[in-house]
């Protein structure tokens, strides 16, 4: 016998988990498909190398989905300041404060893993959610209102709804035909977690230098997460240096705020790529987070405008469903993909502008950014509102985003 | 040998889709429409007949993408054709994908006769404008439905958009189907054939179109859109 789901979402990764706690509680039968289950956490761990810039409205939807408290057991570090500067001239740096716009934090540095757990945790709790895990995807046979995935197990699922959360080289997407634009950067991120020699900090910066910028996240205790972006060849060539030469050369590279590095406990490199699917949706399909858009970086927002993706494909699908229309049809995921789609490619756009501007070595560029950044370091409303920008509290956000309930009673 | 006067075939129908069988599954092929336009019948049968438990017959199999498909949502699938080469790759593909459907050689009024009464669901699908006398093939899937049962019919409108779309566009423009796969004496109005369906004995139940965006490459279900291709659900009375 087959089992039958109302929505069906491949891949519970951070963004496909949250979206199901989100549909948690409600009347549509949901289902998550997940490879493995993320190792458990054990507070004597290293640090994992992959850890996300969580905003001011991701965190408001991890707390609204429930998962908020399953991450401040575990691990996370807040951060109240953040800077950002040009490597020939710290005049011009601009930094931002949580207490300008009375907030306690501008956001926190987590560990995806444990984001992730979290998540998972939380929608055992739920009866109309079902998590299929370990479990690996075999054949995905796309049909509006029926779509069909067959697991390796030879177990058959059939779903009015596929949502595709299923990353970068999404296989719903493929199945679906719907094609990306796309494009690599001529740049890779090198990320190191590393012991330093002082204590925690409130503080995340960056550095825009002409190679690329230089990246301090802070993790608990004496740990922090450093991001360097470079050329794919140089990023090669750090890669291969024993410890201690590479954390001279780290050492050498990064400003003076950096301190001293004690010990590399891991690194790790990936190639960064820009790719936008040219539709988020189609009858019985949504995509969401990577599967719908991969951007530079640079400034964390991957997973935040995935966690918003999130939260507004539930509010559709929550409206809709309160509404009496039929979730799986075009004109209704069209809400989620017209409250989403924009928002994403202004941010890639941003993101792009900076990758253009900053990775360049031009004088006149070097002045205008110079004067930009000093320009928002005196101008108190735009000020506030880059703020609120980078920490996702600007435009039009859904409602889990600014901390209320999934549903318009 | 049968001597085909006396069927409800056209030879010359048959072998051309004969020519072509080995690349029935091929999704790149002649076949590629039959493949993008599969995902949205088999989404608009399951959603108003519910496949899963129930005895479905194909008829106009081919090489069998529809009936797998169906097959796959859970429902115990026969498939009949005229054409030998055709079910040769729908017996082999099934096997390939382990899916246990039965491939017959049988005219759908032969079959009638056989088994009237016998299917929860039929499906009849761009078949209608390959046969001389498509109103018995009608007649033909009432009867074999059981009373309550769902039918559903494909086939292309005629009118003038549908002689550019399906003839012009698909067969020599952007070569979608092989050139001569259309004969557009035979394309059928939906009036006709929903007078077919009431003669049967059938109810009406929902029309829809079939559209394809040459600019996106891409089909849809367009219940408003009805000028070219378009499928039509029907339910034998209890």
């Amino acid at each position: 016998m087959k089992s039958r789901y109302d929505i069906l979402i491949v891949g519970g990764g951070m963004v496909g988990a949250t979206l199901a706690c989100a549909l948690g509680n409600s009347e549509l039968s949901v289902a998550v498909l997940e490879r493995d289950f993320p190792p458990p956490f054990d507070t004597g761990q290293p640090y994992d190398l992959r850890v996300s810039a969580l905003s001011a409205a991701s965190r408001n939807i991890l707390q609204a989905v429930g998962a908020w408290d399953g991450i401040r057991s575990r691990r996370l570090c807040p951060y109240q300041r953040m800077k950002v500067w040009e490597a020939d001239d710290e005049r011009a740096a601009t930094e931002f404060r949580a207490e300008e716009i009375g907030c306690e934090a501008l956001g926190h540095i987590v560990e995806n893993r444990i984001i992730q757990l979290a998540l998972i945790e939380r929608l055992k709790a739920f009866d109309n959610v079902d998590l299929i895990c370990p479990s690996q995807t075999e054949l995905i046979e796309y049909a509006p209102g029926s779509s069909l995935v067959r697991l390796a197990d030879g177990r058959e699922i059939v779903a009015r709804l596929l949502v595709a959360a299923d990353g970068g080289q999404s296989r719903v997407r493929e199945a679906a035909g719907i094609g990306v634009h796309q494009w690599d950067y001529d740049q890779h991120a090198l990320v190191a977690s590393v012991e330093t020699a002082y204590g925690q900090q409130d503080i995340t910066w960056q550095q825009f230098t002409p190679t690329g910028p230089l990246a301090f996240l802070p993790l608990g205790g004496n740990h922090a997460s450093l991001v360097w972006y470079a050329r794919p060849d140089q990023v090669k060539r750090l890669m291969a240096l024993d410890e201690t030469a590479f954390l001279d050369e780290l050492h050498a590279a990064f400003p003076q705020c950096l301190g001293r590095i004690e010990r590399l406990v891991a690194r790790g490199f990936f190639p960064l790529r820009r790719q936008h699917a040219l539709q988020y949706v189609t009858d019985g399909v949504a995509l969401v987070g990577d599967a719908a858009h991969m951007i530079h970086p640079l400034a964390g927002q991957g997973v935040n405008i995935g966690l918003l993706d999130a939260a507004a494909l539930a509010e559709t699908l929550l409206d809709a469903q309160a509404a009496g229309e039929r979730i799986d049809e075009r004109q209704v995921l069209h809400r989620y993909e017209q409250a989403r789609r924009n928002h994403n490619l202004l941010m890639m756009q941003v993101m792009d502008s900076f990758y253009r501007v900053f990775s360049n070595d031009s004088l006149p560029l070097r002045l205008l950014r110079n004067v930009g950044l000093g320009l928002a370091e005196h101008a108190g409303p735009i000020k506030r509102k880059v703020i609120r920008l980078a920490m996702g509290l600007d435009g039009n956000l859904p409602r889990l985003a600014v901390g209320a309930a999934p549903r318009r009673e | 040998m049968t001597d085909t006067r006396s069927l409800n075939i056209d030879p010359d129908e048959i072998a051309k889709f004969e020519e072509l069988a080995s690349r029935w599954w091929d999704r790149n092929s002649e076949f590629k429409p039959l493949h993008d336009i599969n995902p949205l019948r088999v989404g608009y049968i399951d959603r108003i007949a519910s496949l899963a438990g129930k005895k479905v017959l194909d008829v106009g199999c081919g090489g069998g993408i529809l009936s797998e498909s169906m097959a796959r949502r859970g429902a115990e699938v026969n498939g009949i054709d005229m054409g030998e080469a055709p079910l040769k790759v729908a017996r082999l593909h099934s096997l390939e994908s382990e899916l246990a459907i039965e491939y017959r050689q049988i005219t759908v009024e032969q079959l009638a006769d056989e088994r009237p009464e016998h299917y929860d669901v039929v499906t009849c699908m761009e078949m209608l404008e390959h046969v001389p006398d498509p109103a018995s093939i009608v007649t033909a899937c009432a009867r074999l439905a059981r009373p309550g049962g769902h039918l559903f019919f494909s086939t292309l409108n005629k009118n003038p958009k549908s002689y550019l779309f399906a003839i012009l566009g698909a067969e020599r423009l952007l070569k979608l189907v092989p050139q001569g796969t259309h004969d557009f004496s035979k394309f059928i109005r939906p009036s006709q054939l929903g007078a077919w369906i009431r003669a049967a004995g059938l109810r009406m139940e929902d029309i829809t179109g079939l559209v394809y965006n040459p600019l996106t490459k891409s089909y849809r279900l367009d219940p408003k859109d009805v000028d070219v291709n378009y499928m039509i659900a029907t339910r034998k009375p209890v």
